[in-house]
């Protein structure tokens, strides 16, 4: 497994679209499984609904866990993702 | 007749019938008590649901949004568990939908939080499906101004939006999905407005007045009949074409990075597409790696036809510097600015250039006139002499195989570094336009890294020295003849209007948001 940890900078945060390309994004890097960590709860990176739950603003510190397939592949891939929010 | 005056903010005029849309009461199911049913019943409702707002989806981020959130494997999980233990397929949604809200209750940002309204709508349009009404059509002759008590996206859905003169509601606001969707449709949406169904009733005339900020209900036929050719005036996207104060046709354009861009550039009266990044397409898929011909062709083909004849400026593959797809490997460089991008990672990789130009010549056969080349980062004529080679022998290549294409494609350059500067007297004499890329040749003649809080302050395309530059390079173009154009930030900064249209440029090229702001600025001249 391999964790990478991501600050939110987009002024809205993860909100509905970002969430949702998010959610697509993750299901082409099967069979890696990816986590959202926050001191809250961990969630399926994978699950729209659960990544809006975790309410990430702007500011916020996030841990991806990335488990299987190819890790460092996938990571970069959600953090650089992460990164480009709303550019 | 009344006059309303709403506390709460709206822009646009309209003038049309009022319609009263109600939702239906509580929804009349019925279980079928067998948990195999129950779960074939939503199974398929989920389906409905989907394929309606596919269909929506290309439209607007919302429904996209939406119909990713309806893909989420936890809805389905939490209410096939639900139906399991004995309830009606209608509960179980219910249930769902409040287990899932209740994930968003402790959330502290007000906006995010405020998702939670995305999910009830989604769960309202499957409650919907179930009962077989997310067909039921709200029925609007043209120009109805639609009155509720609250509005979702979801009955936008069953609406013809292009009937909707206006809306009024007592609920929501400007930042609502709803008034956003109006927004898009340049629908003047007044949200929030309490109370505003007991003044008016299906059938009433009613005027907007959002520079006035009132509303009429029932005025006078005459009021009534100016208001409506005021509203059908300002509708109009602004499609004129631009002449300076003095007679100079000058062609304002759009950036754009996707085909979605194109389409609203064109919808919003461009003269054209004046640098069309196509990065993006190399970018998409990053997971299969460069994009084949046959797809590339695709895409160009599909923004050409959406320009209906007005022009379509493709810059070839510009990455380096800090664009990098990641399947291109690049060697450690300790300047990128400085490296090899643009035009030179092109003819680095020479069967990426053909593989591109012969998609661009396949799709400009259907799009005669259409289609220009643009060549990016050009500082050596050799570089321009090199593309056009490759040019040739695409084109020698699609003879061959039989596949039409434009021959006489027109060629041009971006102008962006000091070295172009400097010999577009030659540049100018060998292609047909020119580009003038002020975000990159302003950090060049600077020598300065914009992003650098230290120097970016010289950055600045005022500077004499950079203005100096664009003023060369429009002399040589109008000495040679040729048409010259700007796409960087220069172009959009109203500031500058004056000076550049002194200098000569031909053409500006903006973002699609500021576009109507430059056109009614040149005219001012």
């Amino acid at each position: 497994m391999v964790s990478g940890i991501v600050v939110i900078e987009a002024p809205n945060g993860m909100h509905a679209r970002p969430a949702g390309e998010l959610a697509k994004l993750v299901r082409t890097l099967a069979p890696s499984k990816v986590t959202f960590k926050t001191p809250k709860k961990e969630v399926n990176a994978g699950s729209v609904l659960s990544v809006l739950s975790l309410g990430l603003k702007q500011g916020t510190e996030l841990t991806v866990n990335v488990e299987g397939g190819n890790e460092a592949q996938a990571l970069e891939s959600v953090v650089a993702f992460i990164r480009n929010i709303d550019k | 007749m009344m006059q309303l005056n709403p506390s709460v903010p709206f822009k646009g005029t309209a003038a049309g019938i009022a319609v009263i849309y109600e939702k239906s009461g509580q929804r009349e199911y019925e279980s079928s008590n067998d948990v195999k049913e129950e779960r074939r019943r939503f199974g398929q409702a989920l389906a409905d649901l989907k394929s309606e707002l596919t269909g929506k989806a290309g439209e607007n981020d919302i429904f996209a949004a939406h119909l990713e959130m309806l893909s989420d494997p936890v809805i389905e999980d939490t209410v096939f568990d639900c139906i399991d233990r004995g309830h009606s397929a209608l509960d179980a949604v219910k249930e769902a939908e409040n287990d899932i809200c209740a994930m968003f209750l402790d959330i502290d940002d007000e906006y995010l939080k405020s998702r939670s309204d995305d999910v009830r709508d989604v769960f309202a349009g499957i409650a919907k499906a179930l009962c077989g009404n997310s067909l039921s059509h709200f029925e609007l002759d043209g120009d109805s101004v639609v009155v509720a008590k609250e509005l979702l996206p979801s009955d936008t859905l069953s609406m013809d939006l292009g009937k909707v003169a206006g809306i009024i509601t007592e609920t929501g606001s400007r930042t609502s999905h709803v008034g956003i969707i109006a927004g898009n449709w340049g629908i003047p949406a007044v949200l929030g407005f309490a109370g505003c169904l007991d003044k008016i009733r299906t059938g009433d005339k009613v005027v907007i007045d959002g520079d006035r900020s009132l509303i009429l209900v029932n005025p006078e036929n005459e009021v009534y009949e100016r208001y409506r050719l005021l509203a059908s005036r300002k509708d109009k996207v602004d499609k004129e074409p631009v002449f300076t104060g003095d007679g100079r046709r000058i062609s304002v354009m759009c950036n754009a990075g996707s085909i979605r861009e194109v389409r609203n550039a064109v919808e919003s009266g461009a003269d054209g597409i004046g640098l069309f990044r196509s990065e993006f397409v190399f970018m998409q898929d990053e997971e299969s790696g460069e994009p084949s011909e046959d797809r590339q062709c695709e895409i160009y083909g599909s923004a050409a036809a959406l320009c209906h004849g007005k022009t379509l400026t493709i810059r070839l593959l510009d990455i380096g510097g800090d664009k990098k797809p990641s399947y291109v490997s690049f060697g450690k460089e300790d300047n990128p600015f400085l490296g090899l991008r643009g035009v030179r990672y092109l003819l680095a990789n020479p069967d990426i250039l053909k593989r591109q130009l012969r998609a661009i010549l396949r799709a400009s056969a259907s799009a005669e006139g259409v289609i220009r080349i643009m060549i990016p980062m050009v500082t050596d004529m050799k570089e321009v002499s090199a593309v056009k080679d490759v040019l040739a022998a695409s084109m020698a290549e699609l003879d061959r195989e039989g596949v039409l294409y434009d021959s006489k494609i027109k060629v041009g350059i971006m102008v962006e570094t000091p070295a172009a500067v400097f010999m577009s007297d030659v540049f100018a004499e060998n292609v047909d336009f020119f580009s003038i890329g002020t975000n990159d040749l302003t950090q060049y003649i600077m020598a300065a890294d914009r992003s650098l809080p230290s120097v970016g302050d010289l950055c600045d395309y005022s500077n004499p020295a950079v203005r100096k530059a664009v003023m060369l390079i429009c002399r040589n173009a109008s000495e040679a003849g040729i048409p010259v154009g700007m796409c960087g930030e220069m172009a959009s900064d109203v500031g500058q209007t004056g000076f550049l249209l002194e200098a000569g440029l031909d053409s500006f090229s903006v973002g699609c948001s500021v576009l109507k702001n430059v056109k009614s600025n040149i005219r001012k001249y």
